[in-house]
């Protein structure tokens, strides 16, 4: 008979908000991850040091996304821009903690917000980056309500030093919304793949999801980036220990993903 | 001439009447004594062509609107039950709700056929939409949009990086700065840089924000285009689904090519609003629970059956109690939405003319002439042949808010109005358009000929009335008695009233007291006490008035002579109650110019008839005693103590004989009054209320003590319209009072004075001592003073 585990401990769940990943989309997918796993938010806002130095250079301008009009940027109009920002992502982010009945709180800091989130993994649960897509967030007004449930929770597992703690979380997450699974083992020696990936499937056995274990190889970001496209992800969760993972891989996958990322 | 008593009262001969109560008598099926008026009503019902509308007129209490009703009903009956109508939303101008006609009772049939629908299309569609199939193509579309977006950035970021510059996300939005390491360079840094180098940078990242502007540009075009497509998706979804749902209602209403229009307007509609019928989210906003502006709106897709004759049989037939322009027109009404007035389709009410459209409209004239624009609208409603609703509030610029301009409904109706004779006459002469419009007048009379045969219809009416409503038989001589009080309601011996409505009340009342005295049937003391406590409930000012004059406080004498005085008679109307009431005329005279002056005219409180009655006094003074030369005196003639308004011409006769009698210098038997009007000739012409007028004398002189000597005088031409009281005609034929009827001046003169009035010989001369010669003497007096006087005082002017 299958059943319904208990919740992994996730106590506290870190969002990276930058610039371009601060919007109401992104919000709401944290609050939910929150409540679905009754986890604390926390916010991080990263004002990006690049973005505070280009505006000190004398020939840089802001092309504004709301007009398309140039504009010349200076030091204290960036930083006034960049609190303001703050002051308004701390709003959206307590909007949707309120709607989700969730604690939430929020600080701000300045650097790169991988370099800043990752700095963080050591002091919560899960760390979520949200999608980093160019394309504008606000929502299409024909559309009927979006039933992402189709696309599937994909999680990545290191066959060398598999981490149940993310796979749990993987589970909950599927389970609560709903979602598909599919577990990708990787690594290597294929023996170890391939014990990895059987432990995997008794441990998903008598859980009530719909998993799917696959033994593909990824072995470079290329890899991964292909897979998770493949598998539709709707939500790409990797081990924090992942051997593929350091500062640049987060920031490349962001780069090439169009669905949020937790680090577990 | 003096009456006898058969002469002063027509007796219904009971003995005639060939029934014992009116339990024997057939009910009577056709309408008494209206043959031309029921002849028009029942042509103005049946002609069916433009601007023959009617006019039912005549006095209230005749049965108007009751005949018109027992016809209406008949015809109505007989024909088709008209359409339904609906007013439904108008998809391309919101403010112009469509008129839909639907055979009868497929009005209400379409009203929940598309509440049916409209809960059919809250779970169909949005079950359509969420399918996975649909919703997989509606992502493959924005994950397109996403990528080409994506794309677009990434490509200019390759571009970008190749020269060393990096897209840099911002606030705002984005920029381009020169990177080193992965890391923009700061502004010292970029100092150290060879100016070579920085203009080369510079370039670049110009070329670049270039590049960069033009897709932020190209963004709202993306975007719309995947809206449209989006929209697409869902409208080819929704029109699928939705096909089945409307096939099975055009195959419903296929022989109803209007309303197949109006579905194929609300299926493009709810295809350009299909996210309408999906769940709304719970924040929806709303304050105290009202949904706030843009919010779903499926009163849209509702029908506003205005006009349901589904329980209908036949044509309608309307009565309008109220016929406001509202009430006549239809309205559409507001509701008070945060503050603001707002209107809809579905707030457009019915007016009377839209329930009796297709049929018969029964309006009291004078409700609508007081109704403020209704007679205009409903003019223009009949002239233009349609409905339109229009909103007074707006077109009056009394209130300043969104209004309605609903399609206006062809209107096929008759109306019918009712109404007394002045107004009909009024609006005749007035009303450029009522003659066009209302071709028709049924017009109802008050009386009619008191024939045998009339009478015996009068017997089966009032059989029929007993029998309706449950009354208690009538005894001959009970429907006698009302017969007789029938004629003296006609105020004419030879005519019997029609208005029923007196007559049914004295039924009710006749059965009434009969019902106190536990009688099995309505007998003729019944009756007569019916008719006598009609009066005693309605007399209390006749009661006051006689009182004064018993009392000496208004000065009536009822015996003795008196020179240039005599007892004229009047009438007082109460509406409900007529009586006689006598007035001291008296008259003076002294040398003048011929004028006869009449006080009541001269202080204004003389109507225009009056004044004409005096000025023909003059007339008849100069025609008879001055032909060869002036008159030569003054006269004032008054009605004492009269403080009011005096009219008519009724007591020219009275007038002209205080007027001779004063000349004469020959007193007037007080102990007689005289009521009628003369001409220039001395002819004494009729007059109305000749039986108030005796009878209200007779009281007076009864309740000062009749000497055998008192009486009335009453032009000849009044003696078919005599029906008095019975106590009356018993004092007469006591010889205790009198009744004389008069042709002449000269018949009154002589019974006044108790002389002969004397005729002219051929000379013109009147036999010595008549009162004609004493006149004649004394205005010849009159004027041999004048010529005196005149010559008088041309010597002194001449010395």
């Amino acid at each position: 008979m299958k059943h319904t585990p208990p919740l992994p401990a996730v106590r506290c769940i870190l969002v990276a908000l930058d610039d371009a990943c601060s919007d109401h989309e992104t919000m709401e997918t944290a609050a939910r991850l929150a409540a679905d796993l009754q986890a604390e938010l926390q916010g991080l806002y990263v004002e990006d040091v690049n973005a505070l130095r280009l505006a000190a250079l004398p020939f840089t301008q802001e092309i504004t996304t709301a007009s398309g009009v140039a504009r010349r940027i200076d030091p204290e109009s960036m930083e006034r821009a960049m609190q303001n920002k703050a002051a308004h992502v701390r709003q959206l982010l307590e909007r949707s903690a309120a709607r989700a009945h969730i604690r939430c709180s929020f600080s701000v800091t300045r650097g790169h917000v991988t370099q800043r989130a990752l700095l963080a993994t050591g002091e919560t649960d899960l760390v979520l980056f949200g999608s980093r897509s160019h394309a504008p967030a606000t929502r299409l007004p024909a559309a009927a309500p979006a039933r992402s449930a189709v696309r599937p929770v994909v999680a990545v597992l290191d066959a060398a030093a598999p981490r149940i703690q993310t796979l749990d979380t993987a589970v909950a997450i599927s389970q609560r919304q709903q979602r598909g699974l599919v577990v990708l083992v990787r690594g290597a020696p294929p023996g170890a793949v391939e014990l990895c990936a059987d432990r995997v499937r008794d441990r998903l056995a008598d859980r009530d999801v719909n998993a799917r274990v696959s033994r593909i190889p990824i072995d470079t970001l290329a890899d991964l980036i292909r897979a998770a496209h493949t598998h539709g992800a709707a939500l790409l969760l990797l081990s924090r220990t992942c051997r593929l993972l350091d500062q640049t891989a987060v920031h490349t996958l962001l780069e090439n993903l169009d669905c949020p990322i937790v680090l577990g | 001439m003096e009456l006898s008593p058969s002469e002063l009262r027509w007796r219904c001969a009971a003995d005639q009447l060939d029934f014992e109560t009116t339990n024997d008598l057939e009910e009577l099926q056709q309408i008494l004594g209206q043959a031309r008026a029921l002849d028009a009503v029942q042509f103005g019902i049946s002609i069916r062509r433009h601007g023959y509308n009617m006019f039912v007129l005549g006095p209230p209490g005749l049965g108007k609107r009751t005949t018109v009703n027992y016809f209406l009903s008949d015809k109505a009956a007989t024909e088709a039950t008209p359409d339904d109508w609906c007013y439904v939303n108008n998809f391309e101008q919101a403010y112009k709700p469509r008129a839909l006609r639907l055979p009868p009772g497929r009005g209400a049939q379409l009203q929940r056929d598309m509440t049916q629908l409209v809960d059919q299309l809250k779970t169909t569609i949005p079950s359509t939409l969420e399918l996975e199939e649909h919703q997989s193509r509606i992502q493959e579309v924005e994950q397109e949009a996403k990528e080409r977006h994506n794309r677009a950035f990434k490509e200019l970021a390759d571009r970008a990086l190749e020269r060393g510059i990096q897209l840099v996300r911002t606030p705002g939005g984005y920029a381009m700065a020169p990177v080193r390491n992965g890391e923009v360079i700061g502004p010292e840094d970029y100092e150290k840089l060879a100016r070579g180098e920085q203009q080369q940078i510079e370039e670049a990242v110009k070329e670049l924000q270039e590049e960069l502007k033009e897709i932020i540009e190209r963004i709202p075009r993306w975007r719309m285009e995947t809206r449209d497509k989006i929209k697409e998706l869902n409208r080819q979804a929704t029109q699928h689904a939705i096909a089945h749902l409307l096939s099975q209602l055009r195959a419903d209403y296929a022989t109803l090519p209007h309303v197949l229009d109006y579905f194929n307007a609300l299926e493009k509609d709810v295809i350009e609003h299909a996210e309408d019928f999906l769940p709304q989210e719970e924040t929806s906003p709303n304050i105290l629970g009202i949904p706030m502006p843009g919010q779903p709106n499926f009163h849209r897709y509702r029908v506003n059956l205005l006009v349901d004759n589904s329980k209908s049989q036949g044509a309608p037939v309307v009565s309008e109690n109220h016929p406001s322009f509202q009430n006549l027109m239809g309205r559409a009404e507001h509701e008070a939405r945060m503050g603001t007035l707002v209107t809809q389709f579905t707030l457009i009410k019915p007016g009377a003319l839209h329930r009796a459209n297709g049929g018969y409209l029964v309006l009291d004239a004078l409700k609508v002439l007081q109704q403020p624009f209704a007679w205009d609208a409903l003019k223009r409603a009949l002239n233009a042949k349609q409905l339109c609703i229009e909103s007074l509030g707006e077109s009056l610029s009394l209130v300043n808010t969104v209004t309605l301009e609903p399609e206006p409904i062809p209107l096929d109706v008759k109306v019918i109005l009712v109404g007394d004779r002045m107004l009909y006459y009024m609006l005749y002469q007035y009303d450029r358009d009522f003659a066009d419009l209302f071709k028709v007048a049924a017009d109802f009379d008050e009386q009619m000929d008191r024939s045998p045969e009339n009478c015996a219809l009068y017997a089966r009416y009032i059989a029929t009335m007993a029998r309706q409503e449950h009354y208690r038989p009538f005894d001959r001589q009970a429907v006698a008695r009302v017969i007789e009080q029938s004629a003296r309601l006609a105020g004419n011996a030879e005519k019997l009233s029609v208005s029923m409505q007196s007559i049914a009340n004295l039924l009710r009342e006749a059965d009434y007291w009969a019902s106190t005295d536990n009688a099995p049937t309505v007998t003729a003391r019944h009756v007569e006490h019916a008719v006598a406590q009609q009066i005693y409930r309605a007399d209390r000012v006749r009661t006051l008035v006689y009182e004064q004059i018993r009392r000496g406080t208004v000065m009536i004498d009822t015996q003795g002579a008196r020179t240039g005085q005599v007892n004229g008679l009047s009438v007082i109307d109460m509406g409900n109650f007529s009586f006689g009431q006598p007035s001291r005329i008296t008259a003076t005279v002294r040398i003048g110019k011929g004028e006869v002056i009449d006080i009541e005219r001269e202080v204004d409180l003389g109507g225009a008839i009056h004044s004409k009655g005096v000025l023909i006094l003059s007339s008849y003074l100069a025609t008879r005693f001055a032909q060869n030369r002036p008159l030569s005196l003054s006269a004032s003639l008054v009605f004492e103590q009269s403080y009011g308004r005096v009219d008519g011409d009724s007591a020219s006769v009275a007038e002209l004989c205080a007027l001779l009698s004063a000349l004469a210098d020959v007193p007037i038997r007080q102990t007689l009054a005289v009521t009628g009007s003369v001409n220039q000739h001395g002819q004494v012409q009729p007059i109305g209320g000749v039986n108030d007028k005796i009878e209200g004398f007779f009281d007076i002189c009864q309740a000062c003590g009749l000497t055998g000597d008192q009486g009335v005088l009453i032009p000849r031409t009044n003696v078919k319209h005599l029906m008095l009281r019975q106590d009356v005609v018993d004092a007469v034929a006591a010889g205790r009072f009198h009744v004389y009827a008069i042709e002449t001046v000269d018949d009154a003169i002589a019974l006044l004075t108790g002389r002969e009035a004397g005729a002219p010989d051929t000379a013109g001369h009147y036999p010595p001592e008549t009162v004609n010669c004493r006149v004649a003497a004394r205005i010849n007096e009159l004027f041999e003073i004048r010529q005196q006087l005149s010559q008088q005082g041309m010597d002194k002017a001449k010395s």
